[in-house]
C-alpha cells in the first residue's frame, strides 16, 4: 500500500460510514438519522450517533419500513433531510411502492416544488451464509426506478465521498452498502471532508487487454483476479463504476476503446441485472470498438442457496475462466 | 379554542359542498364522454372533506389528499380544484400546485399519502412549527399494510397529524389498539366533522399527537345512503338561511366557475420536452441523451 498522506487514516468501510454520519449531522442540524435499530444499525453504521446528536436527529423505529420510507417524503417537504437505513431483511421490497412511486417521483409530480433529499442505505449481500434469507444483490430492481440515483462505493474513501455527496444532493439517492464489504474492505480516508462526484467511474487496476466493468464488491473481486493474472502476464483493466444512476457513459465508453474486450461482473441474478444495462450502454455507444462480444458473470438464475453452495452461486468463482475466454475469442 | 362558525361560514360551507360535488358529477362526465383520467367521485364524502378543512388554518396547516378530496379543498384556494381538473385531463400541470398553497398533489396510490402526512407531521414538530398535517383516507385502504404502518409510526413519534377516514355503516374499521384517540363523528355532517376536527387540531398543537377520526355515513361499502347536500340543505333553511335562489346561484356559480377551470386547462402549455423537467435537479447524461433524440425526431420545443 501506498503512503498515507497526513490528512489520511486507514479506515474500513463500515468505519467510513460511521464517520460520514457523524460529520454531516454536526455540519447540518436538519440531518435526520432514521432505522430500526438507529442507536447501532445494521453491523454497526449508525453507532454513537444517538449519544453524540440525541433523539431529537437519530430515531429508531418500529419496524415499519414502507412507513419509514413514506415518511422521508414528509420529512423532505418539511424541510429535514432523512438518512434512512432501511432493513435488508426484505425492507426495500416491502417499502417499493413508496420508492418508486412515491419518492422517485414527487418532484416530477409537483414540478419542482418539493424536491426529495433523502438519502436511503440499502445494505445489502448478507454475510456468508446469509443468502437463503437475504435478498442479495438487486440493484438493477432500483436503477429501473426512474426519478432515483444509485450508488455503490467499493473503497472506504469512496464510502466517505459518495455518501458525503448522496446527504447532500437535493435528489433521493440509494446507497447501497455491501454487507461483506463493510469489514473486509478497509482503505486510506481523508480524515477533512471529501466528496466523490455522481457519474464518474473510476480505475481501480490499469489495464490493456481486457476490461472488467464492476461496481460494490465485485471491484475487490475483480481487482484480485486482475493482480493475479498480472503475474501471469496478462494485462487486466477494472473499472469502478461507483454510480451505477448516474451512469458514467463517457468512462464505459472509453474502457471499451482500451481493449474492445468487456467483461462485465455483478453479484445480482444475471437476467436483468444492471450489467444487462451496461452492455446494452456498451452496445449502444462503443459497439464498433469492440473486438469481441461483452460478457457478463454474475449470480445464477436460481433462489439464493443455502450456505453450502453459495461459491457456486456467486460470480466470484467463475470470474477467471471468463477473462480467459473473452481473450480468446473473436468477433 | 372555540370554533365559532357563524351564518356566513355555513353558507360558504354548503357553497363549497355544491361547487365539490358539482365539479365530481361533471369530472365523470368528461372522463366518460373522453375516455382520459378518470379520479374517484366524491361520492358522499362533501361534508367531511368540506367540514375537515373548515377546522384548519390554511395559512399553517397542511392538507394532504389522496386525489379527489381536492375537489373540496376551495377554503386553500381556488387553485386547488383547478389544478385537480387539470390533473383529470390528464396534464402534467395539475400537479404543479405553487407556493404557498399547503396542500400536497394527487397521488395514484391510495393509502400511500399517510405516511407522506405522519413525515410532514414529524418535521413541524421538529422544527417546533406551529401547524398540524391533515389527511384524508377511504375505506378502501383501511385494509392496506402501508395505511396501518403509517399509523403506527404516527402513534408512536405522537406527530400532530389528523388521519380522516370515510368509512360507511357496512365496512367500519377494524381498530388496532392505538394508544391515540380515536374519534368517530357523522360523515354526513360537516359541523360535527368540524368540532371533531377543531378539537384534535388543539391536541395536535398542545403537544398531545396524532388523532384518528372516523367520518362514519350510513351506506354500504363506501357509497353514502343519505345525501348531506340535501341535509345540510334543509338544516340551512331551516335556519333561515337558504333558499332555493341561492340554491340556484349556487349551482350556476359552480358550473360557471367548472367550465372556466377547464378552459383554463386545456390553454395550459404541454411540451413534449416537460416529461425531461424536474425528474432530478440536474439531468442525467442518458436523459439529456433521450431528449435531444426526442426533439431531433419531433422538433425542439414541440
Amino acid at each position: 500500500m501506498s503512503e498515507l498522506r497526513p490528512d489520511e487514516e486507514v479506515v474500513s468501510l463500515l468505519a467510513a460510514i460511521n464517520q460520514t454520519l457523524h460529520a454531516e449531522m454536526s455540519r447540518d442540524a436538519d440531518v435526520l438519522v432514521l432505522g430500526e435499530r438507529a442507536d447501532e444499525g445494521s453491523y454497526g453504521a449508525t453507532a454513537g450517533l444517538l449519544a453524540a446528536f440525541g433523539d431529537r436527529r437519530v430515531f429508531s423505529l418500529p419496524a415499519v419500513p414502507s412507513a419509514m420510507v413514506g415518511a422521508t417524503v414528509g420529512l423532505a417537504i418539511g424541510g429535514m433531510v432523512p438518512v434512512a437505513e432501511v432493513s435488508p431483511f426484505g425492507g426495500v421490497h416491502r417499502a417499493m411502492q413508496q420508492l418508486g412511486g412515491q419518492i422517485a417521483a414527487f418532484r416530477h409530480r409537483s414540478g419542482g416544488r418539493f424536491p426529495m433529499g433523502i438519502t436511503l442505505r440499502v445494505p445489502y449481500g448478507g454475510p456468508a451464509g446469509a443468502l437463503r434469507s437475504f435478498p442479495g444483490a438487486f440493484e438493477g430492481q432500483l436503477t429501473n426506478l426512474a426519478g432515483l440515483k444509485v450508488v455503490a462505493p467499493a473503497t472506504a474513501t469512496d464510502a466517505k465521498g459518495l455518501l458525503t455527496e448522496a446527504i447532500r444532493d437535493p435528489d433521493p439517492v440509494i446507497f447501497l452498502e455491501s454487507i461483506r464489504a463493510y469489514r473486509a474492505i478497509s482503505g486510506p480516508v481523508p480524515s477533512g471532508e471529501h466528496r466523490v462526484p455522481f457519474g464518474q467511474a473510476r480505475w481501480a487496476v490499469a489495464g490493456n487487454d481486457v476490461t472488467i466493468i464492476a461496481w460494490s464488491y465485485q471491484v475487490e473481486v475483480a481487482s484480485r483476479v486482475a493482480r493475479k493474472l498480472a503475474t501471469q502476464g496478462l494485462s487486466v483493466g477494472v473499472l469502478d463504476l461507483r454510480s451505477l444512476v448516474p451512469l458514467d457513459i463517457g468512462g464505459i465508453v472509453d474502457a471499451v476503446e482500451r481493449t474492445g474486450r468487456v467483461l462485465v461482473v455483478e453479484e445480482s441474478v444475471a437476467t436483468s441485472g444492471f450489467g444487462a444495462e451496461v452492455i446494452a450502454t456498451i452496445n449502444e455507444e462503443a459497439f464498433y470498438s469492440l473486438e469481441a462480444p461483452p460478457v457478463r458473470v454474475a449470480a445464477l438464475d436460481t433462489p439464493g442457496p443455502t450456505h453450502l453452495l453459495e461459491d457456486v452461486y456467486l460470480p466470484d468463482g467463475r470470474i477467471e475462466a471468463a477473462v480467459r475466454r473473452l481473450l480468446e475469442a473473436r468477433v | 379554542m372555540v370554533l365559532r362558525v357563524v351564518n356566513e361560514d355555513l353558507v360558504a360551507i354548503l357553497c363549497e359542498m355544491i361547487k365539490a360535488r358539482a365539479t365530481s358529477d361533471r369530472l365523470v362526465e368528461v372522463s366518460r364522454e373522453q375516455r382520459v383520467g378518470a379520479i374517484d367521485p366524491i361520492d358522499g364524502r362533501e361534508a367531511v372533506i368540506v367540514g375537515a378543512s373548515w377546522a384548519l388554518d390554511p395559512a399553517r396547516d397542511w392538507v394532504v389528499p389522496q386525489q379527489f378530496e381536492s375537489l373540496g379543498l376551495g377554503r386553500y384556494g381556488p387553485e386547488v380544484r383547478r389544478r385537480l381538473i387539470a390533473s383529470a385531463m390528464g396534464h402534467p400541470l395539475g400537479g404543479h400546485l405553487p407556493a404557498p398553497t399547503r396542500v400536497l398533489p394527487p397521488q395514484p396510490q391510495p393509502g400511500a399519502q399517510v405516511a407522506h402526512a405522519v413525515g410532514l407531521a414529524w418535521s413541524l414538530a421538529l422544527r417546533n412549527e406551529p401547524g398540524v398535517v391533515l389527511v384524508f383516507f377511504a375505506n378502501e385502504s383501511t385494509s392496506s399494510g402501508d395505511v396501518l404502518e403509517a399509523l403506527h409510526l404516527a402513534d408512536v413519534l405522537r406527530a400532530p397529524v389528523i388521519s380522516v377516514c370515510s368509512t360507511t355503516t357496512s365496512d367500519r374499521l377494524r381498530t388496532a389498539a392505538w394508544t391515540m384517540p380515536t374519534v368517530t363523528v357523522d360523515g354526513t355532517d360537516p359541523l360535527a366533522v368540524i368540532g371533531a376536527v377543531a378539537e384534535a387540531r388543539d391536541r395536535a398543537r398542545t403537544g398531545d399527537g396524532p388523532t384518528l377520526i372516523e367520518a362514519v355515513a350510513s351506506g354500504e361499502d363506501g357509497r353514502p345512503s343519505v345525501d348531506p347536500l340535501a341535509t345540510f340543505r334543509r338544516e340551512l333553511e331551516d335556519r333561515g338561511i337558504w333558499d332555493r335562489a341561492m340554491q340556484l346561484d349556487a349551482e350556476r356559480t359552480a358550473q360557471r366557475e367548472f367550465d372556466e377551470a377547464r378552459l383554463w386547462a386545456a390553454n395550459l402549455p404541454l411540451r413534449r420536452s416537460d416529461l425531461f423537467d424536474n425528474v432530478f435537479q440536474t439531468p442525467t447524461t442518458r436523459l439529456v441523451h433521450q431528449r435531444a433524440a426526442l426533439d431531433a425526431e419531433y422538433g425542439a420545443g414541440a
